[in-house]
């Protein structure tokens, strides 16, 4: 068995019977880690602090811990606040911040016995799809070193689709997640608003953010989310439904599940994609699913609502890093004011500039009405689509991207052109829904992403749906060539 | 449609957002915030009469807890991260003349 690309129940049994021990597995991945540098995938590799957890996980295998992740090795986007090391939102703006606290989920992931190997690469302050926009350079797409990996979570993404890692937390706020996911050949979800914590996840748009596992498989992403999921006084926005067994759930049979497809949506859309995504239907159904077309009449806003809303929250969100307190200062302000602008100017990338620009603007005096509170109802009106859909549904499928992964550099200069990249994506996170993408196939050797979207907190459903899919399939365990 | 962000309007919303923005990367601003705003601009065509804005996907309301200090001093871990204190102090350039 090829130790980067086990599954974390084939790694826990090989730990608990201790063929090898949790130290050994982290140096296996830390070496493989530092031997693919060129894809830029981590801003940091914590080596001390790996093996360090990997000692204690050590010890609590040896006194018999059960704990569901113990020694196995992971990777955190580095939106997440952890405490031993940096916390960077890949911007120069926090380019040498130590958070004095940990994340709830790296918290959970920590308790859980996961052994966490570094801090990977994102777009600035997780603003962006392809992975462009961070102040520490570029991630590579590992299937194809000329193209992007997707973002905002592109290192995560990269990380375990190059097997650096078993698994990866991202952050979607409009595709962060499932997009990479999509272009690395992983499987990536974004559960409902809520159903985990946001405390010490470094805030961008806070009704749209929420955080979810990237890993190979359905399987092993059920193990990371009942670790990352659940209620957190912290924060006030946390569900408290108590969080199901998803691991034991996903074995059930999709047999009479219902799942919605949109005709309507698939123009546009690659030749190959749409081929993918009826080959797909085809496996579920042999597997006793069902197709109705459903309707989502205002899917088709989901972008402009989003390029309202979202620059809207990063304009407040963002009013706090002003070179006061923490982050980074201009030399030599001549006053306050002067500290403030030069500041923000000098830490921030040109990407976050304009969404706090386009924010501003929209939420002005004299422009509020016209974009943001519009923009809110839209976003209204596109929720209730998916509620009545789901009225007849279980799910709906549609394609996670448009196309593959483009080259690195084709959109960057043309930021509409990027944002368009996320037009399946963003309504889940409009409406606030569970939504999932796995490997489907691949085109001239890139991989195939589709989404299935799910009712409020039926993460349980969409994780079984894939988990099904992929004991039919074998895209999620196909891994890119390594260089010789 | 017009465009919204003239070199006025740039330079009021500059302000408003506390960013400096060199002249020279003016013009290529103003162009890439007119071309969201015309992404945007969409919007305008869709009947929204009588729907409740949505400002957050859930219905829930906050939840209380007792009012008791909860938080630890972390006074020291915060400093290390200021560019500039004295003591317990961040400082900043003269305020008051």
């Amino acid at each position: 068995m090829k130790l980067e690309s086990a599954s974390i129940d084939d790694l826990s049994q090989i730990l608990a019977s201790r063929e090898l021990s949790a130290t050994e597995l982290t140096t296996y991945f830390l070496n493989r880690i530092d031997a693919r540098s060129d894809l830029n995938a981590f801003i940091s590799v914590e080596h001390e602090l790996a093996l360090e957890s990997a000692a204690e996980a050590d010890r609590r295998l040896r006194a018999g811990d059960q704990a569901p992740l113990l020694g196995i090795p992971i990777a955190e986007k580095d939106l997440f606040c952890t405490t031993g090391g940096l916390t960077t939102a890949a911007s120069k703006m926090l380019a040498n911040y130590r958070s004095p606290f940990d994340s709830t989920v790296s918290l959970n992931l920590k308790q859980a016995g996961a052994v966490r190997l570094g801090k990977c690469n994102l777009d600035e302050f997780a603003m962006g799809s392809s992975n462009e926009n961070s102040y520490f350079g570029p991630v590579k797409n590992p299937w194809d070193t000329t193209r992007v990996p997707g973002g905002s979570s592109g290192g995560s993404a990269a990380a375990v689709a190059a097997g650096l890692c078993t698994a990866a937390t991202g952050t979607d706020t409009g595709g962060s997640i499932r997009q990479p996911a999509a272009f690395c050949g992983l499987t990536g979800l974004k559960p409902t608003y809520g159903r985990i914590s946001r405390w010490g996840m470094i805030a961008f748009a806070s009704s749209l953010d929420q955080a979810g596992p990237m890993t190979r498989s359905a399987a092993d992403a059920a193990s990371l989310l009942e670790v990352m999921a659940g209620s957190d006084h912290q924060d006030s926005t946390s569900l408290p439904e108590p969080v199901p067994p998803y691991r034991q759930l996903i074995e059930q049979s999709i047999k009479g599940r219902t799942i919605g497809v949109v005709p309507s949506l698939l123009d546009g859309v690659s030749p190959a994609i749409v081929e993918a995504y009826q080959t797909c239907q085809s496996a579920l159904a042999s597997q006793g699913a069902t197709f109705r077309e459903v309707v989502l009449p205002h899917h088709t806003h989901s972008v402009g609502a989003y390029y309202v809303i979202a620059p809207a929250e990063c304009s407040a969100n963002l009013a706090r890093y002003d070179g006061v307190r923490f982050g980074h200062r201009c030399e030599d302000p001549r006053d306050l004011q002067d500290l403030y602008l030069r500041s923000r100017e000098e830490g921030f990338g040109d990407e976050v500039k304009r969404r706090i620009l386009v924010g501003t603007f929209a939420l002005s005096a004299g422009y509020y009405d016209a974009y943001y509170n519009k923009a809110q109802q839209v976003r209204r009106l596109i929720q209730s689509d998916f509620i009545s859909a789901f009225e007849d549904v279980d799910m709906i499928l549609l394609p996670t991207t448009p196309s593959t992964a483009f080259q690195l550099g084709e959109n960057i200069s043309d930021p509409v052109s990027m944002y368009l990249q996320d037009i399946f994506t963003i309504s889940a996170n409009l409406a606030g829904l569970p939504a999932i993408s796995f490997p489907v196939g691949q085109a001239e050797g890139l991989p195939i992403g589709l989404q299935l979207i799910g009712p409020h907190l039926d993460e349980s459903t969409l994780l079984q749906c894939v988990h099904q899919y992929q004991q039919v399939s074998d895209w999620h365990t196909r891994t890119p060539s390594e260089p010789s | 449609m017009t465009q919204p962000i003239d070199d006025q309007t740039l330079d009021r919303v500059a302000q408003l957002a506390q960013l400096s923005i060199p002249d020279e990367q003016k013009p290529s601003l103003k162009q890439a915030m007119n071309d969201v705003l015309d992404l945007v601009a969409s919007l305008q065509d869709v009947a929204t009469d009588d729907v409740e804005p949505m400002a957050h996907p859930l219905s829930i309301s906050q939840p209380l807890r007792s009012d008791a200090v909860t938080d630890v001093d972390r006074s020291k871990m915060i400093s290390i991260n200021a560019p500039a204190v004295d003591g317990n102090c961040f400082l900043v350039p003269k305020v008051i003349e």
